[in-house]
């Protein structure tokens, strides 16, 4: 395996000063990285792939033993790549509190609660306006606070708000996926494609099978006949399926960046 | 200023460190550690894994840290990293992680003087170029280091200190208005007299005997670890769409003597 040079310190200092960084700014920063200290950099995008894969490898490698790993996720909005420097400690949540109160981070548990137990994946903003009657921290919070807290972690990038819709984003369920399946076990789903957590997403009224959006388009797109992946299950897919060409089709491609959750060691619970 | 310091290759990463008496820390502010072997001593009641542990703890806990650029003090180390360990230990511990942060994230771990003593802060030791920042800071920062530059090169253009009512004339006549909250800055003076003197990258002095007060702006202990005057004189000629920075004669001076002390400084160390 090759060693850690700078190139891939330039590289990693540029993750830990940005929450998320898209497919594209991830191969601008490996072109800059590599032109800085004169390495060579593969203009053929395959075998950039694959040299940029095991660049990431190596970075990995490195910084495991203080919990940290560069991962690549997707929103779940449109299926679009993007890769994140996480914290795979079981505290991961704990990061937060240089930037947040406690008081503050209850609020954000709560919030985490209620979206994961919604099958949609978001709520309403009034309803995360309310959360902030069933806080049990001594320091109360008012629905102002809350507004302007919600504004802040939309900004640092931990949640999306859209059209009055409260939801997690993507860094947010990279860095705390295990989390949210430790503590809710019963109401976190799967997807059942890409075995990953799903949120947001296409619910089979039968037997409780999520799927993505993006990955619902890549079973059936091809397919008239639609039926529920979910063992013996069949039924009917009822569920809109968006055309092939969304951006998220591009993520095909590009499996070989070592990706989240397939290998990941889950913790034996106590 | 930034020495791209080769790593040091793997060869004491996983030894104890006791015993033989390890390289002093190529980093002048913590080879004074003078009560090494003490600490080592405290230290090698720490089994091995649990020493690992400890370092890797206070690598993770000053990344964290680091990231509002607030300096990090012994005091909070000791509080939420060593915490039952004997605080004898910390020499040895922090030296370790900053031989990790230098290997792995390319950070030098920097102790401040004076009266800051006891407080570190985290450098990298990566110049960035100054036309493509974009790639890689985020854009926000980018705003806000757009304005630090700015005032780093006031105040080095005026002969390293600038009176505060000057300051504030000067940002407005290039737009900046320290009366008005500004869009992305909010609160400028501020962000100026508060966070970035909090940071360290600016001082903000208040001269003697002066009623109503009046203070000086000079550059803070971390403008002058992370910035060299070079990269300031570069900024500056930008700014002024100057080609050649030797125009400033008494500022390239000052560089050339900066760049002067530092070859001596790298020679005695
Ligand atoms: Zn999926
Ligand atoms: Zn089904």
């Amino acid at each position: 395996m090759s060693e850690l040079r700078d190139s891939h310190r330039l590289f990693l200092q540029s993750f830990m000063s940005r929450s998320v960084l898209d497919a594209k700014e991830v191969k601008a920063l490996y072109k800059s990285s590599c032109e800085k200290f004169n390495e060579e950099y593969i203009t053929q995008e395959d075998e950039r792939r694959r040299q940029l894969a095991e660049f990431v490898i190596v970075i990995n490698n490195s910084i495991k033993p203080f919990h940290m790993e560069i991962k690549k996720g997707f929103s779940e909005d449109n299926g679009t790549n993007c890769y994140c420097l996480v914290s795979t400690s079981d505290t991961a949540i704990t990061k937060m509190a240089s930037d947040y109160t406690a008081t503050e981070l209850e609020y954000f548990k709560k919030l985490i609660e209620l979206v994961v137990e919604s099958d949609v994946g978001y709520i309403g903003s009034v309803e995360a306006l309310n959360l902030t009657e069933s806080l049990t921290n001594t320091k109360k919070m008012s629905k102002t606070d809350a507004e302007n807290l919600l504004k802040r972690m939309k900004a640092d990038r931990w949640l999306i708000l859209n059209e009055g819709q409260v939801s997690l984003s993507t860094r947010t369920i990279l860095e705390l996926d295990m989390y949210i399946t430790d503590t809710y076990p019963e109401t976190a789903k799967m997807c059942e494609l890409c075995k990953k957590l799903c949120l947001k997403g296409q619910l089979c009224e039968e037997c409780g099978v999520k799927l993505h959006v993006h990955c619902a388009s890549r079973i059936f797109s091809k397919q008239n006949q639609r039926k529920c992946p979910g063992q013996r299950c069949n039924a009917e897919w009822v569920h809109d399926i968006p055309s092939k060409d969304v951006p998220g089709s591009q993520h095909v491609q590009q499996e070989n960046i070592p990706s989240h959750g397939q290998n990941r060691k889950r913790k034996a619970k106590h | 200023m930034k020495r791209t310091r080769q790593p040091s290759g793997k060869s004491n990463q996983d030894e104890l460190p006791s015993g033989s008496q390890s390289q002093a820390s190529q980093n002048p502010s913590q080879s004074q550690a003078t009560s090494l072997t003490q600490a080592e001593k405290a230290a090698a009641k720490l089994d091995q894994k649990e020493l690992e542990l400890k370092v890797n703890d206070l690598v993770q806990y000053l990344l964290i840290m680091d990231q509002k650029k607030y300096p990090i003090k012994k005091v909070d180390i000791n509080k939420v990293v060593l915490k039952d360990t004997s605080n004898k230990a910390f020499p040895l511990v922090m030296k370790r992680a900053s031989e990790k942060l230098a290997d792995i994230f390319g950070i030098d771990v920097i102790e401040l003087q004076d009266k800051q003593k006891g407080s570190y802060i985290l450098i990298s030791k990566y110049e960035i170029d100054a036309d493509k920042p974009n790639v890689v800071w985020p854009e926000e920062d980018n705003t806000r280091m757009g304005l630090l530059m700015i005032i780093l090169s006031l105040v080095f253009m005026n002969n390293n200190i600038m009176q505060d009512s000057e300051m504030w004339h000067t940002l407005k006549k290039l737009g900046i208005d320290p009366e008005v909250p500004h869009e992305t800055f909010g609160d400028v003076k501020k962000l100026i007299t508060s966070e970035f003197v909090r940071q360290g990258y600016l001082e903000y002095i208040r001269q003697p005997q002066t009623d109503p007060s009046i203070y000086d702006f000079k550059w803070g202990q971390r403008a002058k670890a992370e910035t060299s005057k070079r990269n300031i004189l570069h900024f500056v000629s930008q700014m002024y769409d100057v080609s050649d920075p030797q125009q400033w004669t008494s500022q390239w001076q000052d560089k050339e003597n900066e760049e002067e002390m530092e070859v001596s400084q790298a020679n005695s160390n």
